[in-house]
């Protein structure tokens, strides 16, 4: 017999890996709807190089304490468009939030794509002028949140099927 | 065992703290929500895309007030609006209601309703609470 509790912990990664499941499936809706939305004429204003450090684990074998650190890039990209005669300022790419990768060449090629002062097509919202975006059918964040799903819910669901067997024996 | 019991002692009263907490983001929605309100103007530049801050104009009996506070709680955490977001709901120009505290008019808000810090606290609430029952389980079925 398996005490209740030894089964909290895979199901509370399956609960969590459908939590992310339904953000990546609701990401994916919300960009095929912004892609309706209508286009102003636009220009990028400048990109930016992002690094993010995060602290991966501490070598402690020589007695001292060494920080090592994983690089994450991502690229921001700064446009301006008008709608109504009002100007309007973004830097969203797409829905969801900006995804960072660990190699430079994706945040590369976006810096690439979007040269400062290039004429970019902005969907915006056409009951808040402020909210657009240049890629609304780039599911980078979307495509984050099911690998997250699949990473969390995976495993959990794989326990909890050991789990079922090793109880029925 | 009694380590067990121990850790599972303490995971219960940071639940506890944290159950606190949930109570403490209510209450001041619920009090701010119904500060009276006034019409104001948001005056910070584009510049909040880069991280300025959001600022507003307000007028309370005449007498006119900048302020920042977009909702309650720390700023930073990673389920806070990013700059984008802000700007998003905040551009340049756009008329806002301001709720003011009427006993010094200098302190407001925009969205006194803001409820993210009670859900994190709900969140941890949760977490530490899980983890106290199983740990304290993990005890008394040794015990038994």
């Amino acid at each position: 017999m398996i005490p209740w509790f030894v089964w909290l912990m895979p199901a509370a990664f399956v609960a969590l890996g459908g939590v992310f499941a339904l953000e990546a499936v609701g990401l994916r809706r919300q960009g095929r709807a912004y892609a309706r939305w209508p286009v102003a004429s636009g220009r990028i204003l400048g990109t930016r190089r992002d690094v993010e450090l995060v602290e991966n684990n501490d070598d402690r074998r020589d007695g001292r304490r060494h920080e090592q650190y994983d690089t994450f890039f991502g690229a921001t990209v700064s446009y301006a468009y008008q709608v109504a005669g009002r100007d309007y300022r973004s830097t969203r790419l797409y829905a969801g939030r900006p995804v960072l990768s660990g190699s430079p060449k994706i945040a590369e090629a976006t810096m690439a794509k979007y040269p400062p002062g290039a004429s970019v097509s902005v969907f915006y919202n056409p009951a808040n002028p402020a909210e657009a975006m240049l890629e609304p059918l780039n599911f980078a964040s979307a495509n984050l949140a099911l690998t997250a799903a699949i990473g969390f819910g995976g495993p959990g669901l794989l326990v909890l099927l050991l789990l079922s067997q090793a109880s029925v024996a | 065992m009694i380590a067990f019991c121990i850790v599972g002692s303490v995971f219960l009263l940071l639940a506890l703290g944290c159950a606190q907490g949930i109570f403490h983001w209510l209450r001041k929605a619920h009090v701010t929500s119904r500060w009276p309100t006034v019409p104001g103007k948001v005056t910070s530049s584009w510049e909040v895309l880069n991280g300025e801050r959001v600022k507003y104009d307000y007028a309370v009996n005449g007498k006119r007030y900048v302020g920042h506070q977009v909702s309650w709680g720390p700023r930073g955490g990673t389920a806070d609006p990013t700059c984008q977001e802000l700007a998003e709901k905040y551009p340049p120009g756009r008329e806002v209601t301001v709720y003011y505290d009427p006993a010094h008019p200098a302190t407001a808000v925009l969205q006194p309703r803001n409820l993210r810090n009670a859900a994190m606290s709900a969140v941890f609430t949760v977490a530490f609470g899980v983890f106290g029952v199983v740990f304290l389980a993990v005890a008394l079925a040794h015990a038994s």
